[in-house]
């Protein structure tokens, strides 16, 4: 069939320009957010000081310490997080779908405590150390993530053989992650109640989402991962809109719906795994930050998962400066402050309804 | 283009479904597929267009094997409006444009925008074209569903009960639509269809289905009273308006259930007003 050709759609392009222009905005608020939280803390840096430090010059050797041992690798471990557990839960809802997906209802972060714990309690990993600094610490860093890592991969991998299964609905795999979380946290619940309080505290504090945790090298390492995955993930967008229209729409569509759906629950996983690893545990960025970027962009992947990835690192990084500003000097855990900010945000969004 | 089913088989590991299909659909024919619940109709439309594999037999349109084109290739031929949707929150425009999945990689060329913009003003859905879809009614989204068949460029249409959750005008108007561009593309297409009366009104041949094979394939003119009781297993009366048939079924239940509770006619059968007129 051949179809007769239309004219150019003006109307569309304004529509979808508008979605561009929210995209923009989204970015340059981030970027502002960005500079304000490498500004703020203990020692205020003007903003000029903060973006000649960021272009190597030298304005001050505090100035340069503060920032680039301290604060950088924590706004940027922040947004790398943000997106990497935005659009992770975004193709999460989608392949699964359902509006639940997200790394922590799938049981992937609880898994990952579970595995932090279990190399604190067994191979003793934790310890306690009386500096005011740093009151616990864990010992040996590399061999708790790569415990968490693993422990989370074995969630994911349950998951995965869940979804690849015939007859299993994407509710029940929903429910199922919800079973698999409830393991973990009763092993992590087992190991806490066996430990002693070195080890429990360390095993806590693991638990509380934290930013600063992460090196300059894993900061290298989980910005790229991030990013890298937002473009595989965006370049897909299409079929995860087709499967978003049914799976025998997407069949029907040429989308190999099986392949496409174990590929990016896999790589969705591996994201997540990776971030709650090197952070900790923070929960509702995964599951909000897309759900809010739908309520204003729509459920069209092309602008959601950026639109995800900038929500969940204005989200992140916002709830870290937070975290690290409202009762200075103390600091608050970052993943209390992600439910605080972001959830009421949420209601707002679900009371108020389409546009 | 021209569809030509031979000896297609198709199987589910726990029973047979479709035995033995041979069937031909013209360019600008709409052919309905029409039998009773759970006998195989949908799975017949999805084994033409890749969802299923069939265990044997030929599937040519025109001249290529669907059986040895890959999914997407099938997706360039073969247009599919499933009996359910999903309707996101989603632009009718974009959800249009989906169906130019298969011709486009990731990039919106010009002419897929344009491709989209002749078939919204082929279907006249301008004014909706950039309402979100999960605020339209049924017979809206249906009409989106169909245009973003069309969007594929197909040379067959599949399309599993069109009709079955519209309201008379939205039915009317959707089938309305189907033939003109069966007719309007010369489109081979395949309809599963429940409601008998609206697949003799729009189809041009008719075929049943029973126990997993083709029972009958017959023209507006062939159809009697005895196929129908012979398919659906329950006594009808024909009437014809114009040339088109117009089925009248009669009560099925007999016995306590069907009793004079229902309808305290003295006759007691079924409304006899009803029926008794329209037999010629």
């Amino acid at each position: 069939m051949h179809i007769e050709r239309g004219h150019d759609p003006a109307a569309y392009r304004v529509y979808i320009g508008r979605k561009k222009t929210f995209l923009f905005l989204g970015g340059a608020m981030l970027f502002l957010l960005f500079i304000l939280s490498l500004s703020l803390g203990p020692v205020r840096l003007s903003p000029s000081h903060v973006l000649r430090t960021l272009m190597g010059q030298n304005v001050s050797r505090q100035a340069s310490l503060i920032i680039w041992k301290i604060r950088l690798p924590q706004a940027l471990a922040a947004i790398a997080a943000g997106i990497g557990l935005a659009v992770s839960g975004g193709v999460m809802q989608s392949l699964l779908r359902n509006p639940l997906g997200s790394p922590f209802t799938l049981g992937i972060s609880q898994a990952a405590a579970f595995g932090a714990a279990f190399s604190v309690s067994f191979l003793g990993t934790g310890g306690m150390q009386s500096t005011l600094a740093n009151a616990v610490t864990i010992n040996n860093f590399p061999i708790t993530i790569l415990f968490a890592f693993g422990s989370s991969m074995i969630a994911t991998m349950v998951i995965l053989a869940l979804s690849g299964r015939r007859n299993i609905s994407p509710e029940s795999i929903v429910l199922s992650g919800v079973a698999v979380g409830s393991i973990f946290t009763a092993g992590t619940l087992i190991l806490q109640f066996f430990a002693d309080d070195t080890e429990l505290a360390a095993m806590v504090f693991w638990t509380f989402g934290d930013l600063a945790r992460a090196g300059w090298s894993q900061v290298i390492f989980l910005t790229a991962i991030s990013i890298l995955s937002m473009f595989f993930f965006l370049w897909r967008s299409w079929d995860y809109n087709a499967i978003d229209a049914g799976e025998e729409s997407a069949l029907s569509l040429g989308v190999k719906v099986k392949k496409v759906r174990l590929f990016g629950m896999f790589m969705a996983s591996l994201i997540t795994a990776l971030i709650v690893s090197c952070v900790g545990v923070i929960g509702f960025v995964g599951l909000v930050a897309p759900h809010m970027v739908r309520r204003i962009l729509g459920d069209d992947h092309r602008f959601l998962i950026p639109g995800a990835a900038i929500v969940g690192s204005l989200l992140l990084l916002g709830a870290d400066l937070a975290a690290r500003t409202i009762i200075a000097p103390r600091i608050l855990p970052v993943s209390v402050l992600t439910s605080f900010l972001g959830a009421p945000l949420f209601i707002y969004l679900i009371i108020r309804g389409n546009r | 283009m021209i569809l030509q089913v031979r000896g297609m088989t198709f199987e589910y590991p726990s029973r047979p479904v479709l035995n033995d299909i041979t069937l031909s659909v013209s360019p600008g024919e709409t052919v309905m597929i029409m039998g009773p619940n759970g006998v195989g109709k949908s799975t017949l439309l999805k084994c033409m267009n890749g969802i299923l594999t069939p265990g044997a037999g030929r599937m040519l349109l025109d001249e290529k094997d669907l059986l040895f084109l890959s999914q997407r290739d099938i997706a360039r031929l073969v247009g599919y409006v499933p009996q359910r949707t999903q309707p996101g929150r989603v632009s009718v425009f974009d959800a249009i444009l989906l169906g130019r999945r298969p011709h486009m990689g990731w990039h919106v060329g010009e002419n897929d925008l344009k491709a989209v913009d002749g078939i919204i003003q082929t279907l006249h859905l301008e004014d909706l074209a950039l309402r979100s879809l999960d605020e339209m009614s049924g017979g809206e989204i249906q009409k989106v569903m169909i245009a973003r068949a069309l969007a594929q460029e197909p040379g067959l249409l599949l399309l599993d009960e069109p009709t079955s959750s519209l309201d008379l005008r939205n039915q009317v108007e959707v089938m309305e639509i189907l033939d003109h561009v069966v007719r309007g593309h010369g489109l081979a297409a395949l309809v599963t269809m429940h409601d008998l009366n609206t697949a003799f009104r729009f189809g041009h041949r008719f075929l049943f289905l029973k126990d997993g094979s083709i029972a009958y394939s017959l023209s507006r003119e062939e159809i009697t009273e005895s196929v129908i009781e012979d398919i659906y297993g329950l006594k009808v009366e024909l009437a014809f308006v114009g040339n088109v048939p117009v089925v009248i079924p009669s009560v099925v239940l007999e016995g306590p259930l069907a009793g004079e509770d229902f309808h305290d006619h003295s006759s007691g059968e079924y409304p006899a007003s009803l029926v008794r007129k329209n037999a010629s």
